[in-house]
Formats: C-alpha cells, structure tokens, sequence
C-alpha cells in the first residue's frame, strides 16, 4: 500500500513526559520556600529578586517543565512525527532543565558568579538540544503537506518564540554575570534593562506559553471534548497575528510606541481567542460533565475579566491596583489563564497516556485488556474536583497577597496543598500504571 | 474479503482504541476492519505493525465545506473530514490488494 512515504513514530515511552510533569510540583515547593523566607518584603516590587525568582519558578519550574513533556506526546499524536533519539534528548533536557531552573532561581537570590554561570551553562544545554531536537522533528513538516499543518504552523512560532525568550534571558543573565563590564560600546548597543525584561517576559507568556497553548487547543479540544474544529480562519491566520504583534513589540525599541499599547492588543487577541474555545467547547457533542471544560472555561473568563480590568485600570486607574498593576495582571495571566490549562490538560493526558500505552501492549496480546483499569481509576471524578477547587483558592488568593502581602501565609499554604494533591495524583497514576504493566508483562512471559 | 465497519468518529479518547482492539480480537480470518475516525490515529501505526497487521488511511475529503467547523467561510475549500482505516492481517496482504483495487483505494 502507498503511504505516501512517510514513516510514522509511535509515542515515546511513558516515563518521557512523566520525568517532566513529576518535576513540576518540586519547583512548586521550592516557590513556597521562597515565599515563606521572604515573606512580606517579596510582594513589594515585580524587580525583588526573590519575586525574580518566583515567577521563573512558575513559568520555567513548573510551566514551559510540563509544556516541554507534553510536546514529546503531541507530535506523534498530531502528526505522527517524533523528536530525533527521542529518550536521549528527553533526558538530557530534563536533566539540564532541573538543575539549570534550579540554579537560575538561586542565582536571583544568591547572586553569586558562580551560580549565575552554572544557570547559563545548564539552560543553554536544556533549551540547545531540546529546541534543536524540536526543530528537527519539525523539519519535514517544511516539506511535505500534513493534515494538522495549521497546528504545527503554530508550533514552530511558539518553538521560535521560546528560542527568542532564551536568548533574550541568556543575554539579560550574562549581563549579571558581567560579561559586559568594560565593553562600553556592546552595552551602549544593547541596553540590559528593565525594557528587554518586559519583551523577554511578554514573548514568554504570550508567545512561547500562549502560542502553545492556542496550537494544542487546535487539536485537543475536538479531540478529547468531541466539538467542532475551531473556525478555519482561526486556524489559519490568529496565531500569525499574535505573532506579527510580538514580533513589532520586539522591534518597539525603535518605535515611539509604549509597551502598554502592545500589551492591550495582545490582550484583545488573546480575548479573542478564549471568546472561540467558549463557542467551541458549548458546540461539543460529548456534554458530559468534564473537569477539563471547567478548567477551560475558568481560564477563559479570566482572560476576559483580565483584559476588562486592564482597560478600566487604564483609563480610570483604579485605587487599589496603583503601584501593583505589572504584578497583579502578570500574577491573574500565569495563575488564572496558564495554569488553569495546564493542569486541566495535564488531569486529561495523565491518564489517558497511561492508558494508552497501556492499551497499545494489549494489541499483542488481546488477553491482556482484561488487566486495563477503567480510565477513571487512574483520577478519580472526585480526585479532579477537589484539585480543581484547591486550584481556583490558591488563585485567589494569589490576588490577594498582591494586595494585601500580609496574607502571604494563606497563599503559601494553599499552593503547598494544590501542588502536593497533585503531586498525589500523579504518583497514584503512575503506580497504576506500573502495576497494570508488569501484569501484562506476567501475562506475555 | 468480508469488512467489518466501526465508527468510532463521535467517541472520545480512548474509546476509539478500546473499539478498535475490541474489533482486533474478534476479527476472522479473511475478514479486514474498516475504521471510520475523525482524526488520524498515527500512534496506532507501528504497534499495528509489529503486532502483525497492517493497515492503509483513506482520508474523505469534503469539497464543499468542512460539517464539523463552526464557520462557513471554508466554504469552496476541500477540507478532510473524515478518515477511513483499513487494518488486515499481514498474511492476507495479497488478498487486500486486490480489494484494494476494486474500492478504488489511493
């Protein structure tokens, strides 16, 4: 038979992406040591340097850890392409990828040379080989016409994306290392200051996160929810637009235009965006009650109360947020909007990448499917009500600490609840799994 | 030949696996499977082939619009919608290239 001579990859082993969303909950705990030894003195300014290192704590620690896992599945599932040496490049990036997100938030809060160095040198290895092994997988996606080629369009801008935001960040860190001390014309060139921050931090939540986000929705909410494919014109040219407004926010230094003006169109895009998952996700067929919807529609309300909120405060600077505005909305995006997502994708894929896998050993062997536990026993129904409950408090009350610091208690606990119970949740699955597996391995031997 | 059909289109994951291992273990000899998906299962491809089967994808392309999307502006763009999988034994190639043939397979 003709197949169009494409060799399809099966999913890489298991054990892949679950190094990387097992690592999450531990980056998790690291934040709310950070929390607990600063305490109130963190919340008082977005440029703390235990602030600087709690949100790299969220969005490298916990967030681009579980995306990068994730990617390792996606690929094969959408379009049957996989990463080169998939299990190398997955363990060597996840090794680098611990020890380089660990290193870089202590560098914040101990700004020794050394640590600093250690952080540059295990990020360039983590993002050098899985960025070049992403790209590679996507090559042939170049090439040759592929049914999911608006998804992997978007793709590959969130993988260009993500290379910006690294090198952005390497640079601003070899800046701290003092690379540049003494080349004055280098530095006059390329002013290391609060502005690259702000694009290397815009790019990441809404480029390398955001982009991704929107790619994977393309495929996983037909697919897992049985709706409608999203519109083809969205498919086909939103993600562009969201790129063409990063890319003339990354040239903005040469423009008169303030960031506030291209942060507003990203957030009307974004708006736009969670207006269709809304549409999408009430045309689906399957309306059965699902935790992953909900975490859908929790992390799209917010996107448009966040966008409302950035407007008023705009034009009507509302008391409360004075002072607190870079925090509070950057603080509502990664919780509310990212997170949110995140975690319902990871309460869906866990235990259907379990299954699977497990489901797959049964086709040599049709004996063995009386050994697969029903989907519900990896996450109970239960189970994912309660993490989506602790979630949505501990958002809140990240809020809140915003602004009133003194609440940094409550926050610390309820992050240190919502990520153990998930923690919980996944070393249950992963159990399961092991223990289905050597069955079944029982069985064929 | 004789086919046996599954649609497994309006299921959610993993449910259409479950189907389709199901129809596997039940399947006769000299008997394919025809699976009617909305996407294409390529992880499914190279354990089908290891466990001894192979398998041909017929993607259903729809000239005039796309009936799962929400929009109409697709119209007059030829868009799949629906993706028909083949799976037989790897011994009973001979025998479905011939039907093959027959059912016009590209």
């Amino acid at each position: 038979m003709n197949l169009s001579g494409l060799s399809f990859n099966a999913l890489p082993p298991v054990h892949l992406p679950f190094r990387f969303f097992l690592s999450a909950p531990i980056f998790a705990f690291f934040c709310v040591t950070i929390l607990l030894t600063y305490g109130e003195s963190l919340w008082l300014s977005r440029w703390h340097p235990a602030m600087l290192a709690l949100t790299h704590g969220f969005t490298l620690g916990i967030i681009t850890m579980v995306m990068m896992g994730a990617l390792l599945q996606i690929l094969p599932v959408v379009a049957g392409i996989s990463f080169p040496k998939v299990e190398r490049i997955a363990t060597i990036s996840h090794v680098f990828m611990v020890i380089g997100s660990a290193s870089l938030l202590l560098s914040f809060l101990f700004p020794h040379s050394l640590i600093i160095l250690f952080s540059i040198i295990s990020l360039t290895l983590a993002f050098g080989v899985f960025i070049g092994g992403l790209f590679w997988a996507l090559a042939p996606t170049l090439k040759q016409t592929f049914n999911q080629g608006d998804t992997l369009v978007v793709i590959r801008l969130a993988t260009i994306a993500l290379l910006v935001v690294i090198l952005l960040g390497l640079l601003l860190q070899l800046n701290r290392f003092g690379l540049y001390a003494g080349f004055s014309s280098l530095t006059a060139w390329l002013p290391f200051d609060k502005f690259y921050t702000n694009i290397h931090a815009l790019l990441g939540g809404f480029g390398w996160m955001g982009l991704l986000i929107i790619a994977v929705s393309f495929q996983v909410i037909p697919m897992f929810h049985v709706a409608p494919s999203f519109p083809q014109p969205v498919r086909k040219y939103f993600a562009k637009l969201i790129a063409i407004s990063l890319i003339a926010l990354l040239c903005s230094s040469f423009f008169e235009f303030e960031l506030k003006w291209f942060i507003a169109v990203l957030l009307v895009l974004q708006s736009f965006y969670v207006l269709v998952v809304i549409n999408v996700l009430r045309k689906r067929k399957r309306k059965v009650p699902d935790i992953t919807v909900r975490y859908w529609f929790l992390a799209s309300v917010s996107m448009l109360f966040l966008t409302l909120l950035y407007f008023i405060d705009e034009f009507f600077s509302l008391k409360a947020l004075q002072g607190k505005q870079d925090l509070f909305f950057s603080g509502a995006f990664i919780y509310f909007y990212l997170l949110s997502i995140l975690q319902g994708l990871l309460i869906k894929i866990l235990p259907f990448l379990s299954y699977t896998h497990l489901q797959q050993r049964c086709l040599m062997n049709f004996e063995a499917m009386q050994y697969l536990p029903h989907m519900h026993q990896f996450i109970s129904k239960q189970q994912a009500n309660v993490l989506w409950f602790l979630h949505l408090l501990a958002a809140c009350s990240l809020l809140i600490v915003i602004l009133q610091p003194g609440l940094y208690l409550a926050f610390s606990a309820l992050l240190t609840i919502e990520f153990a119970y998930l923690f919980w949740i996944m070393v249950q699955t992963v159990s399961i799994y092991k223990k289905t597996s050597e069955k079944i391995t029982q069985l064929d031997s | 030949m004789q086919e046996v059909v599954i649609d497994v289109s309006e299921l959610a994951p993993p449910e259409p696996m479950t189907a389709i291992l199901m129809a596997l273990a039940k399947l006769k000899a000299q008997h394919y499977l025809k699976v009617l998906h909305r996407r294409e299962p390529f992880p499914l491809y190279p354990k089908l082939v290891a466990a001894g089967w192979n398998y041909h994808c017929q993607p259903v392309v729809n000239d005039d619009s796309d009936k799962n999307s929400l929009d109409n502006s697709s119209k007059g763009e030829s868009e799949i919608t629906q993706f028909q999988l083949y799976i037989y034994r790897q011994t009973e190639q001979a025998s479905f290239e011939l039907l093959a043939e027959k059912l016009a397979l590209t």
